[in-house]
């Protein structure tokens, strides 16, 4: 008898789950929130396991982790010793040269996670055609050895050699000399050109790598029994084993696995365009999907640091709840990116917040309910903050809530035509998907701006990156690439095709295997990814406004990525409310009270806004003209009327 | 016009400025737009007024204006053209920025929008040394000069122009990408100004010049609020420093500052008159180092925008070094001499200002550019120390002040150039010394593999960057260059050279100034 199967989010605050028991397909799905354990996350984990499994074997444990994202945030890393060629050393400090700000005085850079004292110069070259000029001497790696076994101030060894991607062999030969500790080398973790984010990279899973190894054994031995799975940046799952080794791909795991679930569930209800819109605290999320695939990219940043790893492009504001409103030195209304945060938060809270945010304009115009859960909403407090800035902008209280509704539906507007357009699309082809406290209260209106006319409202909207990790499949990709005399040699580029599949080995066991190639016009810096087959010229002209049939194509990566099916049969949701009207509420901006709902919409049943509906978690705003439709999942859809 | 209007035209002005600039980064050729990023995308009015551009590059802040004002005040705009220029005595910087403007009509093409203008610097645009950033006696030496011609009608490029362009640029063909990415960020550009007039209610010709006009004023005022925090009516101060100019000339430049009337005034009387040398600069390079300066010192930056340049003026004889006119030549006007024009106008605020201006940074971009046989060409500049501040030491080697470009990763530059890159690294013990210290420089030392010419334009060679309140200059820039079988041999600032495989150059970058006395950290 097969086991239950769980899928995990840690969050800042709370831990979720969405369990799922195949024995009791009809019983769909069963979601929990546990308050989280920052010191600890695996306690959280475990109490939330027997919350709802109880003594039941749990089969799966899915998990998307912000273990390694944290410890990046807080700066909370292991100590790593690293290594490259002789006259970089310094390569990690340099970095590209560019300021993080234009307008400081004091403009900085991100600092490497490491001491100058731990960084090693290796007499040893390589060129550009993958040609060694200079051996690694017996000699060199001896002296090493001797040097770095001495010391014991690191737990990690990172190498990053000049040109190794094209000849690893110097980068390996260390490799098997520094064993003694773990070693990260660069052409494994982060192949391609590039020394800056190729050795921080490399780094960066060194530095992880005790983080991640402590908290993976803890949880192993916490779940025994059960098998565990990682979400990886780019939304699919890893053994614990590959976590291990590669931990620089857990650095967005938490995000990833929510826009999957975004995605899934979509899918199954046959919008495959879909822009995601996640309203939070202090920022907003904004990510596309294109024909259900996930908006992938190789390389990102993380609190400055440049990271070479498969992710997802999620576009981030900083625009939320909290985004606090004012007024500038030239009379215009502004909104964020200061934040009122969660302390004191927003006026409305009643924890000592003053100044009026977007959550008190959302509070004055009507769309939140008495109370947020435990948390009592005190209009009045919204009134003060918002009557001041009032006076100042010579406006009425009702005129400065709506105007700040309306600059900040303007900054989610560009946010998501952002994202469209960066990959070549027009958002009017896309199904927007709000989520997150204040996302469904402004998707019409956001939808309205950018001349939307579908809107897909989840109904595991609080829980939906533990439902990603839970529908999660196995992904892993593999990259090597071209010396610049193959790149636009078919026959060379079809043979690293075959050595880059020789060299992964045998973990693709019931993974299907899927080409891909990184191509651009020969003297072009972006390369664009698509399957070999694709038309260059028509992708290019998508994505970037024009195309050069006339010039070269040059091919400079080659890829595999592997990917599992989701073993998850298609779900119902747990049995919900029926559909009733509560009351009728005073909503700014329209002349007649506002007819508020609870429950869900069963399938072929139609409401046709404006009205709002409560729900546990957040509060859905269905604007006039828009008409609200049950589906079998509890999802609601929202359609543009005629 | 309500407040909240205004401040979502203003919002969506900048957000189409910037996704301007990265369709540009996107899709652009040459190493120097997509990876340096050394562009500037702006958005005007049809009466050439500034309504937003992305931050970039500073030493194109605000200087486009005039190029803009150029073109509107000698030509009948129509929908479907593209203009091209790049003549320095028209509006333009240096011969290498070629700028792109797109007049934007509404769909029918009966109101005109404003234009779209994209500048960019291309990595050669002919002359004697590839690359085009060598030290000339006159603009005639520098490459090609463009006054405003119509690239495209009907959005279909002219092709005797076309043919004039490529039979005078090396690598013409990442010419032609380049401008052809410049175009597509004009077109991106123009759909979000249609986007605009129609989809926001400013579809009436008379509401959306008043808009335009309000959200300019408001932004006035609010440049002009900032300088008021910053600095007490009728104050001045005056500045002067020097500029090394080939062969062995230091030019004065030299600034009297005043703030009057809630505007503030820079006048460069005395600045010494036009060199015969590629370090002359237009006076749209000085407005814009005037802007930038000022912009680091708001307690909040502002837009960049019509309204601030409303509360700036830039006074300069007609024909000295920072106001060029034909024949002056300025290659490295807005790449060295803005650089000092910066250090030298904020040395002066200094005076103004307590507490808030750090020691003088590198003071040089370090203009380096090969060009190979075959007419593949590289041009890059090198960061140095930034100046010590009154709240903590500068920082080393980064881009400074009025450039933000990055680097081209060594490896890179190795895979697309015949050489080796042996050395990169901190240049320790640059910076000056202080209560804060200056940033180090940097070190780079290259192996060329085939025949090279080697050009390099930097300053800060033969002075120092000077210290502050007590603090240490920063250690001048040095560089030196050794032929196969020759021993290293120093070199000037500025040159140019023919030098044969297996030979190797060196570039060290100057340190930052320090601040405060050494001795008072003890």
């Amino acid at each position: 008898m097969p086991g239950l199967l769980i899928g995990c989010d840690t969050g800042g605050t709370f831990t979720d789950f969405v369990m799922f028991d195949p024995n009791h397909p009809e019983r769909g799905l069963t979601t929990a929130k546990v308050s989280s354990t920052p010191d600890d996350p695996s306690r959280a984990i475990l109490e939330g396991l027997t919350l709802l499994a109880g003594e039941q074997w749990v089969e799966d444990l899915r998990h998307a982790t912000t273990v390694a994202t944290n410890a990046l945030l807080e700066k909370q890393v292991g100590q790593v010793a690293f290594l490259t060629t002789e006259g970089f050393a310094d390569s990690l400090w340099l970095g590209r040269g560019d300021r993080d700000s234009l307008y400081s005085l004091r403009p900085g850079r991100v600092e490497p996670p490491l001491s100058k004292q731990n960084v090693w110069e290796v007499k040893e070259r390589s060129n550009a055609q993958g040609e060694c000029l200079q051996e690694i001497s017996p000699e060199e790696l001896e002296r090493l050895h001797n040097e770095l076994s001495a010391r014991e101030d690191f737990q990690a060894i990172a190498v990053c050699l000049f040109h190794s991607s094209l000849r690893p062999d110097h980068e390996a030969a260390l490799g098997a000399a520094l064993a003694f500790k773990p070693v990260f080398l660069s052409h494994r973790v982060a192949p391609g050109p590039g020394e800056y984010e190729r050795g921080m990279t490399t780094v960066l899973a060194a530095a992880l790598s005790p983080i991640v190894h402590d908290y993976l054994r803890r949880l192993e031995d916490a779940t025994e029994g059960s098998r565990l799975w990682i979400v990886h940046s780019a939304g699919g799952l890893l053994e614990p084993q590959q976590a291990r080794e590669n931990p620089h791909l857990l650095a967005l795991s938490g995000p990833a696995a929510g826009l999957r679930g975004a995605l899934t569930l979509a899918q199954e209800q046959g919008h495959p365009n879909i822009i995601t819109l996640d309203i939070g605290g202090t920022s907003s999320d904004v990510a596309l999907c294109h024909q259900g695939e996930l908006p992938y990219i190789w390389e990102t940043e993380i609190e400055g640091y440049p990271l070479r790893a498969p992710s997802l492009e999620i576009h981030t504001i900083g625009s939320g709840g909290g985004s606090i409103a004012y007024r500038d030195a030239g009379g215009l209304l502004r909104v964020g990116p200061r934040s009122a945060g969660a302390q004191p938060g927003p006026a409305c809270y009643g924890r000592g917040g003053k100044l009026p945010t977007v959550t008190d304009a959302l509070c004055w115009a009507g769309y939140l309910p008495e109370s947020l859960g435990s948390l009592l909403i005190d209009r009045k407090a919204s009134e003060q903050a918002l009557a001041k800035l009032a006076d100042e902008l010579q406006l009425s209280v009702d005129e400065t809530a709506l105007g700040i509704l309306e600059v900040t539906v303007g900054h989610l507007g560009l946010a998501l035509r952002k994202v469209s357009t960066k990959r070549g699309h027009d958002p009017r082809e896309f199904t927007l998907l709000p989520f997150g406290g204040a996302g469904p209260m402004l998707a019409c209106q956001v939808a309205d701006s950018l001349e939307l006319d579908s809107i897909l409202v989840p109904v595991t909207a609080g829980v939906l990156s533990a439902w990603g990790a839970l529908t999660a499949p196995t992904e892993r990709e593999w990259s090597a690439t071209l010396p610049a005399q193959s790149r636009t040699n078919a026959c060379e580029i079809q043979e690293h095709f075959v050595s880059l599949r020789d060299s992964i080995g045998d973990p693709l066991e019931g993974l299907s295997l899927e080409a891909l190639v990184a191509r651009r016009y020969q003297g072009q810096g972006d390369t664009l990814v698509s399957t070999p087959e694709a038309d260059f010229h028509h992708l290019h002209q998508r994505f970037f406004g024009f195309s050069r049939p006339e010039a070269t194509i040059e091919t400079v990566e080659v890829r595999w990525r592997a990917r599992g099916v989701s073993s998850l049969p298609t779900l119902t949701a747990e049995a919900s409310q029926p559909w009733r009207q509560i009351e009728n509420r005073t909503v700014l901006g329209y002349d007649q009270p506002l007819p508020v709902f609870q429950g869900a919409l069963s399938l072929g049943e139609s409401q046709e806004g404006p009205f709002l509906l409560f729900s546990s978690n957040s509060t859905l705003l269905v604007g006039k003209g828009w008409i609200a439709q049950g589906t079998d999942s509890g999802d609601l859809k929202l359609r543009k009327a005629l | 016009m309500n407040s909240i209007a205004l401040s979502l035209l203003a919002e969506q002005l900048e957000g189409i400025s910037q996704e301007m600039g990265s369709a540009l980064a996107r899709a652009a050729f040459s190493p120097n737009i997509r990876v340096r990023r050394d562009f500037s995308c702006a958005l005007f009015t049809e009466q050439a007024e500034l309504l937003a551009q992305a931050a970039h590059i500073p030493v194109h802040l605000g200087s486009m204006p005039a190029h803009v004002r150029r073109l509107v005040e000698t030509r009948k705009l129509s929908p479907g053209e593209l203009y091209l220029g790049n003549d320095p005595y028209d509006g333009g910087t240096h011969l290498p920025d070629l700028t792109l403007f797109r007049p934007v009509f509404n769909l029918d093409g009966s109101v005109c929008l404003g234009i779209a203008a994209v500048r960019a610097h291309h990595a050669d645009v002919g002359g004697p040394v590839p690359g085009s950033m060598s030290s000339q006696r006159d603009v005639h030496g520098e490459g090609l000069r463009l006054p405003l011609v119509r690239l495209a009608q009907n959005d279909v490029w002219d092709d005797e122009i076309s043919a004039i362009l490529w039979a005078n640029m090396r690598n013409p063909s990442e010419r032609q990408g380049d401008m052809l990415a410049q175009q597509a960020a004009c077109r991106v550009g123009e759909e979000g100004l249609r986007r605009l007039f129609s989809g926001w209610g400013w579809n009436e010709s008379q509401r959306w010049i008043q808009g335009r006009e309000a959200l300019l004023e408001s932004s006035f005022q609010r440049a002009q609020e900032g300088l008021r925090l910053l600095l007490s009516e009728n104050q001045s101060a005056s500045f002067r420093d020097t500029l090394e100019v080939p062969p062995d000339i230091l030019a004065p430049i030299q600034v009297q500052l005043c703030y009057e009337n809630g505007r503030l005034i820079a006048d460069f009387e005395g600045t010494s008159p036009a060199v015969a040398a590629s370090f002359n600069s237009p006076l749209p390079v000085a407005q814009a180092a005037l802007a930038y300066v000022v912009n680091c010192l708001l307690p909040e930056p502002v837009p960049i925008n019509e309204g601030l340049l409303r509360c700036l003026e830039v006074r300069a004889p007609q024909g000295c070094m920072i106001h060029a006119a034909y024949p002056a030549a300025v290659a490295a006007g807005n790449v060295e001499t803005s650089q000092r024009v910066v250090d030298v106008l904020f040395s002066a605020l200094g005076q103004l200002t307590s507490g808030k201006v750090p020691a003088s940074s590198a003071g040089s971009m370090n203009n380096l550019s090969f060009g190979f046989p075959g007419g593949k060409v590289h041009y890059e500049t090198s960061g140095g120390g930034y100046g010590g501040h009154p709240d903590g030491p500068g920082r080393s080697a980064l881009q400074v002040h009025m450039t933000n470009t990055r680097s081209t990763p060594n490896e890179v530059l190795e895979t697309e150039f015949p050489l080796l890159v042996h050395r990169h690294s901190l240049r320790e013990g640059s910076g000056g010394r202080g209560l804060h210290a200056g940033g180090d420089g940097t070190v780079k030392e290259i192996e060329f593999l085939a025949d090279t010419t080697v050009s390099l334009m930097a300053t800060r060679r033969t002075t120092s960057p000077p210290g502050s309140t007590g603090g240490e200059d920063g250690t001048p820039g040095a560089q030196a260059l050794q032929e196969p079988g020759q021993d290293w041999c120093e070199m000037p600032g500025s040159f140019s050279r023919n030098v044969t495989s297996k030979s190797r150059f060196r570039l060290e970058t100057p340190g930052g100034g320090g601040w405060g006395s050494p001795s008072q950290g003890r």
